[in-house]
């Protein structure tokens, strides 16, 4: 197989299409909140990492984050206010998620590296959102809630689709596709771990032969 | 232009057990192939194998060799076989990529990239080829079940491969959808030039199609190879003691050799058992019908003036309907006729309107889910759906649990079921990890886990082999003598004959008839509703000798010693040792 | 309109009237993102009208909307803006409105003109960028974007063409849901409020719903492999989404306009 095979690619298609339905009602909740009282949008804002986040901690192969991001709002779109142009706001969370991946070469995929993402992610929106809507001229509890629930809330979903991922892997679904986790001594093309064991990733990963 | 498959081997990625183990059999141009053999004996797996997605797009190990126009496929790209060996999978939904059926048949060729002129000219082609050409601007959505695996076999088609795989097309679909995939199927092969190799569980569709047979054992080992007379008549009960299943008309055939008829030779369709059948100067009578079950004083199942709108349809239409307790009421209709959205309305699935359902004596519209379980279950189609939990034992304590069961009751039931299910040595494994049939078993344990006195299945011999049907169809059994009454959805119209003690046909929402099932079978309601007799009473209705045989639509109604009445045709070990 | 027509209807070419749906997708999009981070960057209420203005104009006659969908764009939307933006001056801190006149005083709390301007600047911006968008947005099959982003970002066909499988799993998925949610139902899992009872039900839903996708999209793979899918570095393209002189002449005028109503109302 190629490292993007056309099952890797459905694959992250499948992930980002089931994330991107389940999230509608977010994204509902989202644009209200960004008319109404944009400084509880973070409330709606995990629901973004969801797709991309499950990704890459199902895969753990580079890419895939961005490509399930994308691909999540592309399958949204018809379904969301703005059609295709909430594509740009996916873009920025696709992007996100990514690089502290690849600074890392892709090679070391425990829990902190996920959590990376959440927190670069709440400072770059509080700045945006803040510089957007003039939050500083808004009443102080209103200028606390933004990041927290921003924070708040992007944590509890990038834990959410690490369960969600361990448990998929227990479903035997991701059978050939999922690489260890801990892939700094090994070659990046490693075969897959067989059959999503749960062994498979308590155990450090074995020097290439 | 032939495939040849040499000593093939072949082990999933994670798993132990070689399937197919050591197959070796050749295809020759202008041949249709049937591979036979049990579930999980590598049928599916050898069918990859034959177009290169083993080993190249499936991880797997291959040992032996397939060689296809004399190249190996393990040495070439499973592109450039494509060319040579096209693929037409079971699930019709899982092969559609684009959104028109002209596109969907043109994406092959496009990838080859043939000239868009020559894409246009061999799409008409291949659709004209199985019937769909006027269909070309519209969705592959708005096709049949039967439709859309026609456009698969245009899809193949229009590769332009001479040699055309096909795994179990037929399993989704009602039995028209199914004789519509094989008209197409026969157009296909009749000049000559293209050689087919079918995977198929459903025989009595495929037989008269068929030129050679090659069967694996159950450890995916080669077991025969002939032409289908050879294998199918001549070593008969050898085939039967696999495991593997037989046409309706040669088990029958068997059965009566058991009571002293030899039809010689043996049928293979139905046409042909009718033939040897009126051959015979003198015929035993056949075993009585089943007695009618006297209908019970109280239905536990009423249905009064159910009428069901989605999305802006009529998709039931003033159903009314009684099941008596202790009954098995098989629901037929063809695809789209409303037995799915029936079914769910008499388990409360999607709550029906309130006042027109009544089951074991509460309304399902008015019951909270967490009583209702305790009343009736349900199944449903794709087993996957209903399971909710990391293990196979937790999946069934967990009914008991929500119902605030102490821990020891749960786990003297989890056990009790876990052995009545034959899942014990699964308790701890993840159901999704189950096979097919196992997951079918534990997915009604989960139904039956809260006592349910009614239990609703949804297509429950979908997808699974013949065995496996005549395993859970002991399990019902087993729990309509204990009392259960059961709804079942079904398109295996022999099954329905052979186990179902009432029948409702339902068309286009409306139930046109409903009452015993030999009542129902003799009449022709089965036909208004576009459906066809069971395979045994379309034989049967065409004898002309003996008229006391037309009547004749059950295998356990043919005479045969020493067996009981109630011998049901999923025992295909019976069939094999008893003759 | 069933799902299937649906379907069928996005794939094919778009025939719907409407001159903008005969424009390649990327030129819209082109055309209309300078001006919507324009708004996003500087915060004046009359370039919001001024853009938005411009892009109404286009969906009313160049859109082949049914009146229905201009209404609710034009008439209902602006109208739920106002009333949001009103909504937006409550939040508005006390100390950056002192001096303005009072509109509504309810006890020690105040709710100012500027308040009220403020909120209301602050929407039009938003249904400004609302309505920029849409002139791509809605005018737009997902199909098209994904060839015209194939046939003039470059983008591998491989990846356009998950895109436009992604588009087919919806309804599947949509389906999927439904059932799976019923099943739940029907499990006795489906009980319970509050936020915790929620995220478990979420949970819940999405494992066996991800897991079916999974399991499908590794069919839809296989059968698109044994259709040569990715056999050469390119195929046959039959719908092209050319990018045509006047697809650059929206382009440029759209940007021309933008530039002046920023050079105009500095
Ligand atoms: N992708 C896979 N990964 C791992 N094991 C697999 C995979 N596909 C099939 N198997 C296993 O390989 C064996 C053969 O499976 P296969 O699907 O070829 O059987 P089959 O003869 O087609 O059965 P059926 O009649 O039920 O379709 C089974 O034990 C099955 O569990
Ligand atoms: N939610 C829905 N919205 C619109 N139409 C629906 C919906 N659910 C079912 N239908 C339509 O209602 C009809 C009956 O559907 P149902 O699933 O009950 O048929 P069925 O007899 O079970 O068919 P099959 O044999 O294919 O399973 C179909 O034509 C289907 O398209
Ligand atoms: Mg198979
Ligand atoms: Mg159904």
């Amino acid at each position: 197989m190629t490292r993007w095979s056309t099952r890797l690619l459905l694959s992250c298609a499948a992930i980002g299409v089931g994330g991107g339905l389940v999230g509608i009602p977010s994204f509902y909740l989202f644009t209200t909140l960004a008319t109404a009282a944009p400084f509880l949008m973070g409330l709606a804002a995990g629901f973004y990492l969801l797709p991309g986040t499950i990704a890459l901690a199902a895969f753990r192969r580079p890419g895939v984050g961005f490509l399930s991001t994308m691909l999540a709002a592309v399958a949204a779109a018809p379904f969301v206010p703005g059609s295709f142009t909430t594509l740009y706001g996916w873009l920025y969370v696709a992007v996100l998620l990514e690089v502290p991946f690849a600074l890392l070469g892709y090679r070391w995929w425990r829990a902190p590296v996920f959590y990376v993402a959440p927190l670069v992610g709440t400072a770059f929106y509080t700045w945006t959102w803040w510089t957007y809507y003039d939050i500083g001229g808004y009443q102080v509890w209103a200028q606390v809630a933004l990041p927290t629930l921003l924070l708040g809330t992007m944590l509890l979903f990038t834990w959410l689709a690490r369960v969600v991922a361990a448990r998929l892997a227990q479903t035997g679904a991701m059978r050939g596709l999922r690489l260890p986790e801990d892939r700094r001594r090994t070659a990046a093309a490693a075969p897959g771990d067989r059959a999503g064991t749960t062994s498979a990733e308590a155990a450090p990963a074995l020097p290439a032969p | 232009m032939s495939v040849r498959v040499e000593d093939v081997r072949i082990r999933h990625e994670g798993r132990t057990a070689w399937r197919p183990d050591g197959v070796t059999f050749a295809v020759r141009p202008g041949e249709v192939v049937l591979l036979l053999g049990p579930s999980g004996s590598g049928k599916s797996t050898l069918a990859l194998a034959l177009d290169g997605l083993v080993p190249h797009a499936v991880p797997a190990d291959l040992e032996g060799r397939v060689v296809v126009d004399g190249t190996a496929t393990t040495s070439t790209t499973v592109a450039r076989l494509s060319e040579h060996v096209a693929m037409v999978f079971q699930d019709p939904d899982a092969q559609v990529v684009t959104g028109t059926v002209l596109d969907e048949v043109c994406f092959g060729p496009e990838n080859l990239r043939v000239p868009a002129d020559e894409v246009l000219d061999r799409a008409e082609r291949a659709l004209r080829a199985v019937g769909l050409w006027e269909r070309r601007t519209e969705a592959p959505d708005a096709l049949s079940g039967g439709g859309r695996q026609r456009l698969a076999i245009a899809c193949a088609l229009a590769l332009g491969s001479p040699v055309l795989v096909l795994d179990e097309p037929t399993a989704n679909l009602d039995p028209v959808g199914t004789q519509e995939v094989y008209a197409a199927l026969r157009a296909v092969v009749a000049d000559g030039t293209r050689a087919v190799v079918l995977v198929e569980h459903d025989l009595d569709a495929a037989v008269d199609l068929v030129d050679r047979v090659v069967v694996l054992d159950r450890a995916g080992r080669y077991a025969l190879d002939g032409t289908t007379r050879e294998v199918l008549a001549d070593r008969a009960e050898e085939v039967a003691a696999l495991g593997v299943w037989l046409p309706v008309a040669t088990l029958a055939a068997l059965r009566l050799r058991g009571a002293g008829v030899a039809l010689d030779p043996l049928p293979l369709t139905a046409a042909e058992l009718a033939t040897a059948l009126d051959a015979c100067d003198e015929l035993p009578a056949p075993a009585a019908a089943a007695p009618t079950p006297a209908a019970a004083a109280d239905p536990v199942v009423q249905v009064r003036g159910l009428t069901v709108r989605r999305g802006g349809r009529t998709v039931l239409d003033d159903v009314h309907l009684d099941v008596p307790a202790g009954a098995v009421l098989a629901l037929v209709g063809v695809n789209g006729a409303g037995k799915t959205t029936l079914a769910q309305a008499v388990a409360g699935v999607v709550p029906p309107p309130r006042g027109t359902v009544r089951v074991a004596g509460v309304d399902p519209a008015r019951t909270p889910p967490r009583t209702l379980v305790r009343h009736v279950g349900f199944v449903f189609q794709n087993p996957e759906h209903q399971l909710v939990r990391g293990t196979v034992a937790d999946e069934l304590a967990h009914g008991l649990r929500l119902q605030g069961a102490d821990d020891a009751t749960v786990a003297a039931a989890v056990e009790d079921l876990l052995r009545r299910l034959d899942l014990t040595a699964e308790r701890d494994v993840h159901p999704f990890l189950l096979s097919g049939g196992q997951k079918r078993r534990l997915s009604v344990g989960t139904a039956l886990v809260t006592g349910a006195r009614v239990l609703v299945l949804d297509e429950p011999t979908y997808g699974q082999d013949r065995e496996r049907a005549a395993e859970l169809l002991a399990l019902l059994e087993r729990l309509v003598a204990e009392g259960t009454t059961v709804l079942l959805v079904t398109h295996d119209l022999q099954l329905v004959a052979d186990h179902a003690t009432h029948v409702a046909v339902l068309h286009e929402g409306r139930l046109v008839t409903t009452g015993p099932t030999s009542a129902v079978l003799a009449g022709t309601a089965l036909e208004d509703a576009g459906l066809l007799p069971p395979p045994l009473a379309r034989a049967t209705r065409q004898v002309r000798r003996h008229p006391a045989w037309r009547a004749v639509t059950r295998l356990a109604d043919l005479p045969h010693p020493g067996a009981p009445a109630a011998a049901d045709r999923g025992a295909g070990a019976t069939v094999g040792a008893g003759a | 309109m069933s799902a299937a027509v649906a379907v069928a209807r996005a794939w094919a070419p778009d025939v719907r009237p409407g001159f903008l749906r005969r424009l390649n997708p990327l030129a819209k999009v082109a055309a209309t993102l300078p001006a919507a981070v324009l708004l996003v960057v500087w915060h004046e209420a009359a370039a919001a009208l001024v853009l938005g203005g411009v892009a109404a104009v286009l969906l009313v006659v160049g859109a082949g909307l049914r009146p229905r969908v201009l209404a609710g764009l034009l008439v209902a939307a602006p109208l739920a803006a106002a009333v949001v933006g009103a909504a937006l001056g409550l939040w508005v801190a006390p100390g950056t409105t002192t001096g303005s006149p009072v509109l509504v005083r309810l006890g020690s709390w105040t709710y100012t003109q500027a308040a009220l301007v403020e909120g209301l600047g602050t929407v039009a911006r938003l249904y400004a960028v609302l309505l920029l968008t849409s002139v791509g947005g809605l005018t737009t099959t997902g199909p098209d974007l994904v060839r015209a982003s194939q046939q003039q970002l470059r983008v591998p066909y491989r990846v356009g063409w998950t895109a436009l499988a992604a588009f087919r799993f919806v309804p599947r998925f949509g389906h999927e849901l439904a059932v799976i949610r019923a099943a739940h139902r029907v499990r006795g899992t489906d009980t319970g409020t509050g936020p915790v009872a929620d995220l478990r039900r979420y949970v819940g839903y999405a494992v066996p719903l991800l897991a079916g996708a999974l399991r499908h999209a590794e069919r839809v793979a296989l059968a698109m492999d044994a259709r040569a899918f990715g056999a050469h570095p390119t195929r046959t393209e039959r719908y092209r989404v050319p990018w045509r002189h006047r697809d650059s002449a929206l382009v440029a005028t759209t940007w021309a306009v933008t530039l002046a109503t920023w050079l105009l109302l500095r």
